[in-house]
Protein backbone atom coordinates (compact mmCIF):
# COMPACT_ATOMS: atom_id res chain seq x y z
CA UNK A 1 0.00 0.00 0.00
CA UNK A 2 2.60 2.46 1.28
CA UNK A 3 5.19 1.33 -1.43
CA UNK A 4 2.82 2.06 -4.19
CA UNK A 5 1.09 5.23 -2.79
CA UNK A 6 5.12 7.10 -2.71
CA UNK A 7 5.70 5.58 -6.02
CA UNK A 8 2.66 8.23 -7.64
CA UNK A 9 4.16 11.02 -5.16
CA UNK A 10 7.80 10.68 -5.90
CA UNK A 11 9.38 13.94 -7.62
CA UNK A 12 7.24 16.45 -5.28
CA UNK A 13 6.87 16.97 -1.29
CA UNK A 14 3.65 15.09 -0.09
CA UNK A 15 1.61 17.55 1.35
CA UNK A 16 -0.83 15.12 2.77
CA UNK A 17 -1.79 15.19 6.29
CA UNK A 18 0.08 13.61 9.26
CA UNK A 19 -1.51 10.29 10.04
CA UNK A 20 -3.01 9.54 13.34
CA UNK A 21 0.64 7.58 14.13
CA UNK A 22 2.44 11.01 13.46
CA UNK A 23 0.08 12.91 16.02
CA UNK A 24 0.07 9.94 18.75
CA UNK A 25 3.67 9.60 18.34
CA UNK A 26 4.21 13.76 18.96
CA UNK A 27 1.36 13.71 22.25
CA UNK A 28 3.72 10.98 23.42
CA UNK A 29 7.12 12.99 23.21
CA UNK A 30 5.20 16.02 24.27
CA UNK A 31 4.00 14.63 27.34
CA UNK A 32 7.35 12.69 28.31
CA UNK A 33 9.74 15.68 27.91
CA UNK A 34 7.03 17.54 30.13
CA UNK A 35 7.24 15.16 32.34
CA UNK A 36 11.30 15.40 31.98
CA UNK A 37 11.04 19.28 32.10
CA UNK A 38 8.40 19.50 35.22
CA UNK A 39 9.96 16.81 37.49
CA UNK A 40 10.88 19.76 39.92
CA UNK A 41 7.10 20.37 40.38
CA UNK A 42 5.68 17.33 39.48
CA UNK A 43 7.78 15.18 41.65
CA UNK A 44 6.66 14.38 45.04
CA UNK A 45 9.67 13.53 46.28
CA UNK A 46 13.50 13.86 45.67
CA UNK A 47 14.84 10.98 43.58
CA UNK A 48 17.23 10.24 46.19
CA UNK A 49 15.12 10.56 49.00
CA UNK A 50 15.19 7.81 51.09
CA UNK A 51 12.55 6.14 53.53
CA UNK A 52 14.07 2.52 54.79
CA UNK A 53 10.73 1.85 56.85
CA UNK A 54 8.67 2.11 53.12
CA UNK A 55 11.52 -0.74 51.09
CA UNK A 56 10.14 -2.18 48.00
CA UNK A 57 6.41 -1.11 48.40
CA UNK A 58 4.58 -2.50 44.94
CA UNK A 59 2.95 0.17 43.27
CA UNK A 60 -0.79 1.44 44.33
CA UNK A 61 -2.88 -0.45 41.23
CA UNK A 62 -0.55 -3.98 43.08
CA UNK A 63 -2.05 -2.95 46.35
CA UNK A 64 0.86 -0.42 47.63
CA UNK A 65 0.18 2.76 49.45
CA UNK A 66 -1.39 5.81 47.34
CA UNK A 67 1.84 7.90 48.77
CA UNK A 68 4.11 6.09 46.13
CA UNK A 69 1.79 4.86 43.26
CA UNK A 70 4.54 3.56 41.39
CA UNK A 71 6.58 1.51 44.27
CA UNK A 72 9.49 1.76 45.67
CA UNK A 73 13.10 0.45 45.34
CA UNK A 74 15.03 -1.12 48.10
CA UNK A 75 16.30 2.06 49.74
CA UNK A 76 12.51 2.88 49.92
CA UNK A 77 13.13 5.93 46.99
CA UNK A 78 9.57 6.68 45.18
CA UNK A 79 9.62 5.23 41.76
CA UNK A 80 7.51 7.84 39.94
CA UNK A 81 9.84 10.59 41.50
CA UNK A 82 12.71 8.58 40.06
CA UNK A 83 11.29 8.25 37.02
CA UNK A 84 10.96 11.70 36.55
CA UNK A 85 14.27 13.07 36.77
CA UNK A 86 15.10 9.91 35.09
CA UNK A 87 13.49 11.32 32.23
CA UNK A 88 14.99 14.92 32.86
CA UNK A 89 18.22 13.35 32.63
CA UNK A 90 18.28 10.91 30.01
CA UNK A 91 16.92 13.07 27.53
CA UNK A 92 19.14 15.78 28.51
CA UNK A 93 21.82 14.04 27.96
CA UNK A 94 20.56 12.27 25.02
CA UNK A 95 19.36 15.70 23.24
CA UNK A 96 23.22 17.09 23.99
CA UNK A 97 24.92 14.31 22.40
CA UNK A 98 22.48 14.25 19.29
CA UNK A 99 23.43 18.11 18.76
CA UNK A 100 26.91 17.70 19.30
CA UNK A 101 27.04 14.67 17.06
CA UNK A 102 24.59 16.86 14.12
CA UNK A 103 26.81 19.98 14.89
CA UNK A 104 30.27 18.10 14.48
CA UNK A 105 29.44 15.96 11.41
CA UNK A 106 27.65 19.36 9.66
CA UNK A 107 30.84 21.47 9.92
CA UNK A 108 33.51 18.17 8.97
CA UNK A 109 30.84 17.30 5.90
CA UNK A 110 31.05 21.20 5.18
CA UNK A 111 34.36 21.26 5.29
CA UNK A 112 35.08 17.95 3.38
CA UNK A 113 32.88 19.16 0.38
CA UNK A 114 34.46 22.66 0.59
CA UNK A 115 38.49 21.65 0.88
CA UNK A 116 37.99 18.62 -1.03
CA UNK A 117 40.93 17.11 -1.85
CA UNK A 118 43.22 15.93 1.63
CA UNK A 119 40.64 17.40 3.63
CA UNK A 120 37.85 15.31 1.97
CA UNK A 121 40.07 11.86 2.20
CA UNK A 122 40.85 12.33 5.84
CA UNK A 123 37.19 12.72 7.04
CA UNK A 124 36.16 9.90 4.98
CA UNK A 125 39.00 7.83 6.55
CA UNK A 126 37.91 8.92 9.85
CA UNK A 127 34.19 8.09 8.80
CA UNK A 128 35.52 4.81 7.44
CA UNK A 129 37.13 3.67 10.40
CA UNK A 130 34.15 4.52 12.66
CA UNK A 131 32.28 1.97 10.73
CA UNK A 132 35.20 -0.04 11.00
CA UNK A 133 33.84 -0.69 14.90
CA UNK A 134 30.70 -1.33 16.60
CA UNK A 135 30.06 1.90 18.86
CA UNK A 136 29.39 0.91 21.67
CA UNK A 137 33.18 -0.91 21.50
CA UNK A 138 34.40 2.46 20.87
CA UNK A 139 32.45 4.08 23.66
CA UNK A 140 33.84 2.10 26.38
CA UNK A 141 37.62 2.61 25.04
CA UNK A 142 37.26 5.87 25.36
CA UNK A 143 35.60 5.76 28.46
CA UNK A 144 38.47 2.94 29.73
CA UNK A 145 41.14 5.45 28.11
CA UNK A 146 39.77 8.77 29.27
CA UNK A 147 37.63 7.81 32.74
CA UNK A 148 34.30 7.83 33.18
CA UNK A 149 32.98 10.74 33.78
CA UNK A 150 30.15 13.24 33.25
CA UNK A 151 32.08 15.33 30.72
CA UNK A 152 33.51 12.00 28.49
CA UNK A 153 30.12 10.34 28.60
CA UNK A 154 28.58 13.37 27.30
CA UNK A 155 31.29 14.05 24.72
CA UNK A 156 30.98 10.05 23.94
CA UNK A 157 27.48 10.50 23.22
CA UNK A 158 28.31 13.20 20.75
CA UNK A 159 30.73 11.56 18.95
CA UNK A 160 27.78 8.97 18.33
CA UNK A 161 26.45 9.39 14.38
CA UNK A 162 28.80 12.23 13.72
CA UNK A 163 29.76 10.02 11.07
CA UNK A 164 26.18 10.05 9.25
CA UNK A 165 25.87 13.32 9.49
CA UNK A 166 29.25 14.10 8.36
CA UNK A 167 28.61 11.52 5.25
CA UNK A 168 25.30 13.16 4.59
CA UNK A 169 26.13 17.09 4.95
CA UNK A 170 29.00 16.16 2.57
CA UNK A 171 26.70 14.91 -0.16
CA UNK A 172 24.19 17.58 0.01
CA UNK A 173 26.82 20.28 -0.17
CA UNK A 174 28.50 19.00 -3.41
CA UNK A 175 25.19 18.78 -4.82
CA UNK A 176 23.46 21.62 -3.94
CA UNK A 177 27.07 23.40 -4.82
CA UNK A 178 26.36 23.14 -8.89
CA UNK A 179 22.82 24.68 -8.20
CA UNK A 180 21.56 28.21 -9.50
CA UNK A 181 21.37 29.26 -6.62
CA UNK A 182 24.74 28.74 -4.88
CA UNK A 183 26.12 30.12 -8.41
CA UNK A 184 24.53 33.64 -8.25
CA UNK A 185 25.65 33.93 -4.46
CA UNK A 186 29.04 33.26 -5.68
CA UNK A 187 28.26 35.28 -8.73
CA UNK A 188 27.70 38.70 -6.75
CA UNK A 189 30.52 38.04 -4.69
CA UNK A 190 28.94 36.32 -1.39
CA UNK A 191 31.93 34.75 0.84
CA UNK A 192 31.88 30.91 1.24
CA UNK A 193 31.15 31.46 4.88
CA UNK A 194 27.75 33.13 4.52
CA UNK A 195 27.13 30.94 1.40
CA UNK A 196 27.42 27.89 3.83
CA UNK A 197 25.68 29.64 6.57
CA UNK A 198 22.90 31.56 4.78
CA UNK A 199 22.28 29.75 1.22
CA UNK A 200 22.65 25.90 1.69
CA UNK A 201 22.30 25.63 5.56
CA UNK A 202 18.50 26.22 5.44
CA UNK A 203 18.25 24.37 2.03
CA UNK A 204 19.76 21.11 3.65
CA UNK A 205 17.75 22.15 7.01
CA UNK A 206 14.95 19.41 6.21
CA UNK A 207 17.28 16.68 5.91
CA UNK A 208 19.32 17.13 9.22
CA UNK A 209 15.96 17.60 11.08
CA UNK A 210 14.95 13.93 9.82
CA UNK A 211 18.65 12.86 11.13
CA UNK A 212 18.25 13.85 13.95
CA UNK A 213 15.39 13.18 14.81
CA UNK A 214 16.45 9.21 13.78
CA UNK A 215 19.51 10.00 15.76
CA UNK A 216 18.03 10.97 19.08
CA UNK A 217 16.24 7.41 19.83
CA UNK A 218 19.52 5.47 19.06
CA UNK A 219 21.38 7.83 21.84
CA UNK A 220 18.63 7.20 23.96
CA UNK A 221 19.34 3.78 23.82
CA UNK A 222 22.93 4.27 23.99
CA UNK A 223 22.86 6.37 26.96
CA UNK A 224 20.41 4.08 28.83
CA UNK A 225 22.56 0.75 27.06
CA UNK A 226 25.59 2.07 28.68
CA UNK A 227 24.05 3.54 31.56
CA UNK A 228 22.61 0.15 32.32
CA UNK A 229 26.11 -2.19 32.48
CA UNK A 230 27.04 0.83 35.06
CA UNK A 231 29.11 2.84 32.67
CA UNK A 232 27.49 5.90 31.72
CA UNK A 233 25.38 8.38 34.27
CA UNK A 234 26.65 7.72 37.62
CA UNK A 235 24.66 7.41 41.11
CA UNK A 236 23.90 9.42 43.39
CA UNK A 237 23.07 10.93 39.63
CA UNK A 238 19.73 9.14 37.78
CA UNK A 239 19.06 7.84 34.86
CA UNK A 240 16.34 5.30 32.83
CA UNK A 241 19.39 3.02 32.19
CA UNK A 242 20.64 3.22 35.62
CA UNK A 243 17.33 2.39 36.70
CA UNK A 244 16.88 -0.63 34.79
CA UNK A 245 20.45 -1.75 36.13
CA UNK A 246 19.23 -1.23 39.59
CA UNK A 247 15.85 -2.97 38.79
CA UNK A 248 17.71 -6.08 37.18
CA UNK A 249 18.67 -7.70 40.60
CA UNK A 250 15.66 -7.26 42.27
CA UNK A 251 13.25 -8.52 38.97
CA UNK A 252 12.57 -11.42 42.15
CA UNK A 253 10.89 -9.09 44.40
CA UNK A 254 10.37 -5.99 42.78
CA UNK A 255 10.30 -6.36 39.45
CA UNK A 256 8.53 -2.37 39.12
CA UNK A 257 11.97 -1.04 39.74
CA UNK A 258 12.70 -1.94 36.32
CA UNK A 259 9.76 -1.96 34.10
CA UNK A 260 9.02 1.16 34.77
CA UNK A 261 11.82 3.29 33.14
CA UNK A 262 11.74 -0.06 31.05
CA UNK A 263 8.87 0.74 29.13
CA UNK A 264 9.39 4.62 29.31
CA UNK A 265 12.47 3.93 27.29
CA UNK A 266 10.13 1.86 25.07
CA UNK A 267 7.40 4.09 24.48
CA UNK A 268 9.43 6.88 24.42
CA UNK A 269 11.73 5.39 21.46
CA UNK A 270 8.77 3.92 19.42
CA UNK A 271 7.12 7.86 19.10
CA UNK A 272 10.39 9.18 18.24
CA UNK A 273 11.64 6.82 15.51
CA UNK A 274 7.65 7.21 14.43
CA UNK A 275 8.04 10.81 14.23
CA UNK A 276 11.45 10.14 12.42
CA UNK A 277 9.94 8.03 9.86
CA UNK A 278 7.26 10.22 8.99
CA UNK A 279 8.97 13.36 8.85
CA UNK A 280 11.60 11.32 6.28
CA UNK A 281 8.10 10.43 4.39
CA UNK A 282 6.85 13.60 4.76
CA UNK A 283 9.94 15.72 3.40
CA UNK A 284 10.38 13.06 0.75
CA UNK A 285 14.30 12.66 2.21
CA UNK A 286 15.86 9.63 1.21
CA UNK A 287 18.50 8.38 3.90
CA UNK A 288 21.75 6.73 3.20
CA UNK B 1 40.77 -10.45 -11.77
CA UNK B 2 39.12 -12.09 -8.90
CA UNK B 3 42.86 -12.62 -7.10
CA UNK B 4 43.13 -8.57 -7.80
CA UNK B 5 39.72 -7.81 -6.43
CA UNK B 6 40.77 -9.93 -3.17
CA UNK B 7 44.12 -8.63 -2.58
CA UNK B 8 42.43 -4.73 -2.77
CA UNK B 9 40.02 -5.68 -0.64
CA UNK B 10 42.38 -7.44 1.93
CA UNK B 11 45.01 -4.09 1.36
CA UNK B 12 42.31 -2.04 2.66
CA UNK B 13 40.76 -4.10 5.32
CA UNK B 14 44.74 -4.20 6.91
CA UNK B 15 45.44 -0.75 6.33
CA UNK B 16 41.74 -0.11 8.25
CA UNK B 17 43.40 -2.65 10.80
CA UNK B 18 46.71 -0.48 11.03
CA UNK B 19 45.19 2.81 11.46
CA UNK B 20 43.02 1.49 14.54
CA UNK B 21 45.75 0.33 16.31
CA UNK B 22 47.35 3.45 15.10
CA UNK B 23 44.86 5.46 16.98
CA UNK B 24 44.76 3.06 20.09
CA UNK B 25 48.27 4.08 20.76
CA UNK B 26 47.81 7.99 19.99
CA UNK B 27 44.43 7.60 22.31
CA UNK B 28 45.97 6.57 25.44
CA UNK B 29 49.45 8.74 25.46
CA UNK B 30 47.16 11.56 24.02
CA UNK B 31 45.15 12.61 26.74
CA UNK B 32 48.22 13.02 29.08
CA UNK B 33 50.55 10.40 31.07
CA UNK B 34 49.24 7.23 30.57
CA UNK B 35 50.55 5.87 33.58
CA UNK B 36 48.76 8.12 35.81
CA UNK B 37 45.51 7.02 33.60
CA UNK B 38 46.62 3.02 34.52
CA UNK B 39 47.32 3.09 37.65
CA UNK B 40 45.59 4.64 40.74
CA UNK B 41 45.48 7.90 41.50
CA UNK B 42 46.81 7.51 44.83
CA UNK B 43 49.98 5.71 43.50
CA UNK B 44 52.91 7.44 45.27
CA UNK B 45 55.49 9.11 42.53
CA UNK B 46 58.84 6.63 43.06
CA UNK B 47 56.29 3.84 41.70
CA UNK B 48 54.64 5.86 39.15
CA UNK B 49 57.85 6.29 37.66
CA UNK B 50 58.89 2.58 38.11
CA UNK B 51 55.98 1.63 36.24
CA UNK B 52 56.88 4.69 33.59
CA UNK B 53 60.22 2.77 33.25
CA UNK B 54 59.27 -0.67 33.11
CA UNK B 55 56.13 -0.29 30.02
CA UNK B 56 58.65 1.84 28.18
CA UNK B 57 56.40 5.24 28.82
CA UNK B 58 59.84 6.89 29.28
CA UNK B 59 61.13 6.35 25.82
CA UNK B 60 61.10 9.13 22.51
CA UNK B 61 57.46 8.51 20.93
CA UNK B 62 59.13 6.69 17.66
CA UNK B 63 60.52 4.12 19.77
CA UNK B 64 57.18 3.49 21.91
CA UNK B 65 55.52 3.32 19.20
CA UNK B 66 57.55 0.84 17.11
CA UNK B 67 57.70 -1.28 19.93
CA UNK B 68 54.30 -1.16 20.47
CA UNK B 69 53.96 -2.29 16.36
CA UNK B 70 56.30 -5.29 16.94
CA UNK B 71 54.65 -6.81 20.48
CA UNK B 72 51.22 -6.29 18.62
CA UNK B 73 52.02 -8.33 15.84
CA UNK B 74 53.23 -11.19 18.09
CA UNK B 75 49.87 -10.95 20.00
CA UNK B 76 52.12 -9.05 23.05
CA UNK B 77 49.65 -7.10 23.92
CA UNK B 78 50.67 -6.22 27.55
CA UNK B 79 49.57 -7.84 31.07
CA UNK B 80 46.06 -7.69 32.97
CA UNK B 81 47.11 -4.94 35.75
CA UNK B 82 44.89 -7.15 38.18
CA UNK B 83 46.17 -10.45 38.27
CA UNK B 84 49.25 -10.01 35.72
CA UNK B 85 47.69 -12.77 33.23
CA UNK B 86 48.94 -11.83 29.84
CA UNK B 87 45.75 -9.61 28.20
CA UNK B 88 45.31 -11.74 25.11
CA UNK B 89 45.21 -15.13 27.06
CA UNK B 90 42.53 -12.99 29.37
CA UNK B 91 39.84 -11.96 26.02
CA UNK B 92 40.50 -15.97 24.43
CA UNK B 93 39.66 -17.74 27.09
CA UNK B 94 35.95 -15.84 26.47
CA UNK B 95 35.79 -15.85 23.27
CA UNK B 96 33.77 -19.73 22.77
CA UNK B 97 31.36 -18.68 24.98
CA UNK B 98 30.75 -15.17 23.00
CA UNK B 99 30.92 -17.30 19.72
CA UNK B 100 27.98 -20.05 21.17
CA UNK B 101 25.91 -17.07 22.07
CA UNK B 102 26.74 -14.92 18.64
CA UNK B 103 26.52 -18.27 16.46
CA UNK B 104 22.51 -19.24 18.22
CA UNK B 105 22.03 -15.45 17.49
CA UNK B 106 22.68 -14.99 14.23
CA UNK B 107 20.87 -18.54 13.44
CA UNK B 108 18.01 -16.90 15.46
CA UNK B 109 18.09 -13.97 13.62
CA UNK B 110 18.24 -15.32 10.23
CA UNK B 111 15.38 -18.24 10.65
CA UNK B 112 12.93 -15.33 12.46
CA UNK B 113 14.61 -12.35 10.56
CA UNK B 114 15.26 -13.73 6.61
CA UNK B 115 12.08 -16.57 7.03
CA UNK B 116 9.92 -14.12 8.47
CA UNK B 117 10.71 -11.22 5.88
CA UNK B 118 10.52 -13.66 2.86
CA UNK B 119 6.59 -15.25 3.98
CA UNK B 120 5.54 -11.88 4.68
CA UNK B 121 6.89 -10.52 1.21
CA UNK B 122 5.25 -13.56 -0.71
CA UNK B 123 2.01 -13.03 2.08
CA UNK B 124 1.56 -9.53 0.88
CA UNK B 125 -0.66 -7.85 3.43
CA UNK B 126 -1.69 -10.70 5.06
CA UNK B 127 -2.36 -10.70 8.80
CA UNK B 128 1.20 -12.06 8.81
CA UNK B 129 3.05 -9.85 7.37
CA UNK B 130 1.38 -6.90 9.28
CA UNK B 131 2.04 -8.45 12.47
CA UNK B 132 5.76 -8.82 11.47
CA UNK B 133 5.77 -5.32 10.44
CA UNK B 134 4.69 -4.56 13.72
CA UNK B 135 6.68 -6.47 15.58
CA UNK B 136 9.75 -5.61 13.40
CA UNK B 137 9.14 -1.95 14.86
CA UNK B 138 8.73 -2.91 18.10
CA UNK B 139 11.56 -4.84 18.40
CA UNK B 140 13.65 -1.62 16.92
CA UNK B 141 12.51 0.67 19.83
CA UNK B 142 13.02 -2.05 22.83
CA UNK B 143 16.68 -1.59 24.59
CA UNK B 144 17.82 -4.98 23.54
CA UNK B 145 18.50 -5.48 27.59
CA UNK B 146 15.17 -4.34 28.83
CA UNK B 147 13.75 -6.95 26.37
CA UNK B 148 16.02 -9.67 27.88
CA UNK B 149 14.82 -8.39 31.21
CA UNK B 150 10.78 -8.93 30.12
CA UNK B 151 12.37 -12.69 29.22
CA UNK B 152 13.62 -13.02 32.67
CA UNK B 153 10.49 -11.89 34.28
CA UNK B 154 8.39 -14.13 32.51
CA UNK B 155 10.43 -17.24 31.82
CA UNK B 156 12.49 -17.47 35.50
CA UNK B 157 10.42 -15.12 37.62
CA UNK B 158 6.57 -16.23 37.15
CA UNK B 159 7.48 -20.05 35.01
CA UNK B 160 10.44 -20.54 36.44
CA UNK B 161 11.65 -22.31 33.58
CA UNK B 162 14.74 -20.81 32.72
CA UNK B 163 17.86 -20.01 35.02
CA UNK B 164 18.50 -16.03 34.91
CA UNK B 165 21.87 -16.23 34.29
CA UNK B 166 24.90 -17.96 34.29
CA UNK B 167 26.21 -20.67 31.71
CA UNK B 168 27.11 -24.11 31.26
CA UNK B 169 23.58 -25.96 29.27
CA UNK B 170 21.52 -25.24 26.71
CA UNK B 171 18.65 -24.13 29.12
CA UNK B 172 21.21 -20.89 29.59
CA UNK B 173 21.75 -20.62 26.36
CA UNK B 174 18.28 -19.76 25.40
CA UNK B 175 17.48 -16.32 26.88
CA UNK B 176 20.53 -14.50 25.70
CA UNK B 177 20.25 -15.98 22.08
CA UNK B 178 16.80 -14.89 21.79
CA UNK B 179 16.96 -11.56 23.30
CA UNK B 180 20.52 -11.25 20.79
CA UNK B 181 18.77 -13.09 17.68
CA UNK B 182 15.48 -11.07 17.82
CA UNK B 183 17.17 -7.92 18.33
CA UNK B 184 19.15 -8.78 15.30
CA UNK B 185 16.05 -10.87 13.17
CA UNK B 186 14.11 -7.53 13.21
CA UNK B 187 16.44 -5.14 10.67
CA UNK B 188 16.77 -8.28 8.75
CA UNK B 189 13.12 -8.86 8.66
CA UNK B 190 12.19 -5.47 6.98
CA UNK B 191 14.87 -5.21 4.80
CA UNK B 192 14.20 -8.93 3.42
CA UNK B 193 10.85 -8.29 3.16
CA UNK B 194 11.37 -5.14 1.03
CA UNK B 195 14.17 -6.82 -0.81
CA UNK B 196 11.72 -9.57 -1.48
CA UNK B 197 9.16 -7.76 -2.49
CA UNK B 198 10.99 -5.68 -5.23
CA UNK B 199 12.16 -9.09 -6.72
CA UNK B 200 8.47 -10.33 -7.41
CA UNK B 201 7.58 -7.29 -9.30
CA UNK B 202 10.44 -8.25 -11.73
CA UNK B 203 9.61 -9.38 -15.14
CA UNK B 204 11.79 -12.64 -14.74
CA UNK B 205 9.39 -13.86 -12.39
CA UNK B 206 7.33 -13.39 -14.61
CA UNK B 207 8.47 -15.17 -16.99
CA UNK B 208 9.48 -18.20 -14.34
CA UNK B 209 5.80 -18.31 -13.49
CA UNK B 210 4.64 -18.72 -17.18
CA UNK B 211 7.21 -21.46 -17.64
CA UNK B 212 4.91 -23.05 -14.84
CA UNK B 213 7.81 -23.58 -12.29
CA UNK B 214 6.98 -25.30 -9.14
CA UNK B 215 6.32 -21.92 -6.28
CA UNK B 216 9.38 -23.81 -4.60
CA UNK B 217 11.60 -23.32 -7.46
CA UNK B 218 10.36 -19.94 -8.00
CA UNK B 219 11.32 -19.02 -4.76
CA UNK B 220 14.37 -20.64 -4.20
CA UNK B 221 15.86 -20.48 -7.37
CA UNK B 222 14.68 -17.06 -8.70
CA UNK B 223 13.62 -14.79 -6.18
CA UNK B 224 15.75 -15.14 -3.38
CA UNK B 225 19.23 -15.19 -5.35
CA UNK B 226 18.03 -11.85 -6.28
CA UNK B 227 16.55 -10.63 -2.87
CA UNK B 228 20.07 -11.96 -1.38
CA UNK B 229 22.72 -8.49 -1.91
CA UNK B 230 20.87 -6.14 0.42
CA UNK B 231 20.16 -8.59 2.87
CA UNK B 232 23.52 -9.98 2.95
CA UNK B 233 24.65 -6.15 3.41
CA UNK B 234 22.79 -6.06 6.15
CA UNK B 235 23.85 -9.18 7.94
CA UNK B 236 27.30 -8.00 7.70
CA UNK B 237 26.30 -4.59 8.74
CA UNK B 238 24.78 -5.93 11.70
CA UNK B 239 27.64 -7.84 13.09
CA UNK B 240 28.87 -4.80 14.54
CA UNK B 241 25.58 -4.58 15.92
CA UNK B 242 26.00 -8.32 17.28
CA UNK B 243 28.66 -7.44 19.03
CA UNK B 244 27.69 -4.81 20.29
CA UNK B 245 24.53 -6.60 21.24
CA UNK B 246 26.42 -8.76 22.83
CA UNK B 247 28.09 -6.46 25.02
CA UNK B 248 24.98 -5.19 26.65
CA UNK B 249 23.26 -8.50 26.73
CA UNK B 250 26.02 -10.91 28.49
CA UNK B 251 25.66 -8.35 30.99
CA UNK B 252 22.06 -9.07 31.60
CA UNK B 253 22.68 -12.52 31.91
CA UNK B 254 25.89 -12.61 33.42
CA UNK B 255 27.20 -14.95 30.58
CA UNK B 256 31.01 -15.44 30.81
CA UNK B 257 31.94 -14.13 27.65
CA UNK B 258 34.17 -10.92 26.09
CA UNK B 259 31.26 -8.94 25.84
CA UNK B 260 30.85 -8.98 30.00
CA UNK B 261 34.71 -8.87 30.05
CA UNK B 262 34.73 -5.60 28.03
CA UNK B 263 32.34 -4.26 30.43
CA UNK B 264 33.99 -5.39 33.41
CA UNK B 265 37.82 -4.42 32.17
CA UNK B 266 36.24 -0.44 31.41
CA UNK B 267 34.88 -0.70 34.82
CA UNK B 268 38.46 -1.29 36.75
CA UNK B 269 40.54 0.19 33.77
CA UNK B 270 42.02 -2.67 32.67
CA UNK B 271 43.41 -0.91 29.50
CA UNK B 272 45.42 -3.76 27.87
CA UNK B 273 42.56 -5.81 27.87
CA UNK B 274 40.56 -3.15 26.26
CA UNK B 275 43.44 -2.64 24.09
CA UNK B 276 43.09 -6.08 22.96
CA UNK B 277 38.99 -6.29 22.57
CA UNK B 278 39.11 -3.24 20.42
CA UNK B 279 41.68 -4.54 17.85
CA UNK B 280 39.90 -8.26 18.13
CA UNK B 281 36.86 -6.56 17.09
CA UNK B 282 38.53 -4.59 14.34
CA UNK B 283 39.96 -7.55 13.00
CA UNK B 284 36.75 -9.67 13.12
CA UNK B 285 34.28 -7.08 11.44
CA UNK B 286 37.33 -6.45 9.00
CA UNK B 287 36.66 -9.59 7.95
CA UNK B 288 33.27 -10.34 7.76
CA UNK B 289 33.47 -7.07 5.76
CA UNK B 290 35.79 -9.05 3.24
CA UNK B 291 33.41 -12.38 3.46
CA UNK B 292 30.98 -9.82 2.30
CA UNK B 293 32.12 -8.27 -0.42
CA UNK B 294 33.73 -11.90 -1.42
CA UNK B 295 29.87 -12.81 -1.29
CA UNK B 296 28.63 -10.26 -3.65
CA UNK B 297 30.61 -11.66 -6.47
CA UNK B 298 29.83 -15.02 -5.81
CA UNK B 299 26.35 -14.33 -5.81
CA UNK B 300 26.53 -11.55 -8.68
CA UNK B 301 29.21 -12.08 -10.99
CA UNK B 302 28.06 -8.96 -12.47
CA UNK B 303 29.84 -6.68 -9.38
CA UNK B 304 33.38 -5.59 -10.31
CA UNK B 305 36.29 -4.77 -9.06
CA UNK B 306 35.19 -1.41 -7.83
CA UNK B 307 32.15 -3.03 -6.27
CA UNK B 308 29.88 -1.54 -8.74
CA UNK B 309 27.10 -3.34 -10.32
CA UNK B 310 27.25 -3.73 -13.78
CA UNK B 311 24.33 -2.56 -16.08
Amino acid sequence: MRQAGSRVRKGRPTRGRPSPVAYASGAVLAFVLLLGAGADFIAPYGFNDQDLRARLQPPAFLGGSPAHWLGTDELGRDIFSRLLFSIRISLAVALAGTLIGAALGTVLGFAAAHFRGLVDDAILLFVDMQAALPFIILALAALAIAGNTFLVFVIVLGVYGWETFARLMRGAVLSASGSAYVLAAKAIGTRPLRIYTRQILPNVAGLLIVQISLNFPATILLESGLSFVGLGIQPPSTSLGLMIGEGRDLLFVAPWVALAPGLTIFVTCLAASFLGDHMADRLNVTLR
Amino acid sequence: MRSRFVLTRLARGLLTLWLIVTLAFFALRLGGDPVLMLLPDTTPEDVLAAYRGRWGFDQPLYVQYGRYLVSALTGDFGLAYADGRDALQVVLQRVPATLTLAAAAVLIGIVVGIGGGAVAAFRRNSLFDRALITVAAIGYATPNFFFGILLIMAFTVYLGWLPSSGSGSLLHLIMPAATLGLWTAAPLARITRSAVLEVLGQPFMLTATAKGLTPWRRVMRHALPNAAIPVITILGLNVGNLIGGAVITETVFAWPGVGRLTVDAVANREVAIVQVIVLLTAAVMVSINLIVDLLYVWIDPRIDIAGQRQP
